[in-house]
């Protein structure tokens, strides 16, 4: 049976291997050193993540997936944790791959030392925040205004660039909500990743020391009476940091 | 790369009145959404995606209605056993 090589995370020097289990069914988890930067790794079936192999089980990847992140939480705070499914033929191509990212994974372990990820989403409560705009938006009561009292060809016309204007000043709302999130955290954040959902909702990954700053509960009121909640998730390993910091260190 | 919506495993009730900036229970969606990034990279290289599917897309929700009905079918299993 051939095995690989299957990586969880990049660690520095000298962090001890957790005493844990890592996939199911892998070998023992064991280092591989290259300079000042390690990878925590398991010896694995090649065959699991060949085409048609264990890899295309969604049962299996689901299972396997939450063993990763079990090995990622015992190195929070320590790791940059890679995504599900990084497999080395061998010791060499990990070696290399490791040695060709040196210099961008040695900073960004630096920055995750102690960190956790937070992400912060806004949800936008559309009926809500339509009433909201419509109090306060001039542009959008100046429209409605006019086509209230206008006859029927233009009140129609009015009321098409209303719509027009009302999905703008949601976009802008929505916009401004997440540069003002950014603002806020900028000086509590070691790194600050932009957000946005599969359905097009806005927030942020961060990179923080501690817990996010009290100050976020003020304006998670003020967002909510504008008919925009702010949600909160973490803390996690740094999973968006350490995709960002390796998609910009290529090998 | 895109993100999932934050939800729970179960249905969350909608809150009438605003509330506290406290962190979501960390869900199974959430930890998969975050893990499962490409694919399987091997040696560097994306040579196959993750359960068959295009994760980056749509593959996300193939792969959780294939893990509720893995986990219904769990829950059925002992009851049909002699």
């Amino acid at each position: 049976m051939s095995l690989a090589l299957y990586a969880y995370a990049a660690l520095p020097a000298g962090v001890p291997v957790p005493d844990m289990p890592g996939l199911e069914g892998a070998g023992p988890l064991a280092l591989v050193t290259e300079g000042a930067v390690v990878a925590l790794v398991s010896p694995v079936p090649a065959a699991w993540f060949a085409e048609g192999g264990l890899a295309s089980d969604p049962e299996w990847v689901s299972r396997q997936a939450l063993r990763h992140h079990a090995v990622c939480g015992v190195l929070a705070g320590t790791a940059l944790p890679l995504a599900f499914g990084a497999v080395f033929s061998s010791e060499a191509p990990l070696r290399l791959w490791l040695a060709e990212r040196a210099g961008p994974l040695a900073t960004a372990l630096t920055h995750a030392q102690g960190c956790a990820e937070w992400t912060l989403l806004l949800r936008e409560d559309t009926p809500r925040l339509e009433a909201w705009l419509a109090a306060h938006d001039t542009e959008l009561a100046r429209l409605s205004g006019a086509a209230a009292v206008a006859g029927p060809g233009t009140r129609f016309l009015l009321e098409r660039r209303l719509e027009r204007a009302r999905e703008e000043a949601r976009a802008r709302h929505l916009d401004a909500a997440a540069t003002r999130l950014q603002v806020a955290l900028a000086d509590h954040a070691r790194a600050l990743i932009p957000a946005r959902t599969r359905a097009g909702m806005l927030g942020v990954n961060v990179l923080l020391p501690g817990a996010p700053p009290p100050s976020l509960e003020n304006m998670a009121s003020e967002l909510d009476a504008t008919g925009v909640s702010l949600t909160l998730s973490g803390p996690w390993p740094p999973y968006a940091f350490a995709r960002e910091a390796l998609a910009h260190a290529h090998g | 790369m895109p993100m999932a919506e934050p939800r729970g495993l179960a249905p969350q009730p909608q809150a009438p009145q605003p509330q506290a900036l406290v962190p979501q229970p960390q869900a199974l969606v959430d930890v998969l959404d975050r893990l499962l990034d490409t694919g399987v990279v091997l040696d560097g290289q994306l040579v196959i995606s993750v359960a068959g599917v295009d994760l980056v897309h749509v593959g996300l929700r193939a792969l959780l209605a294939s893990v509720e009905t893995a986990a219904r079918l769990a829950q059925v299993r002992p009851e049909t056993r002699p």
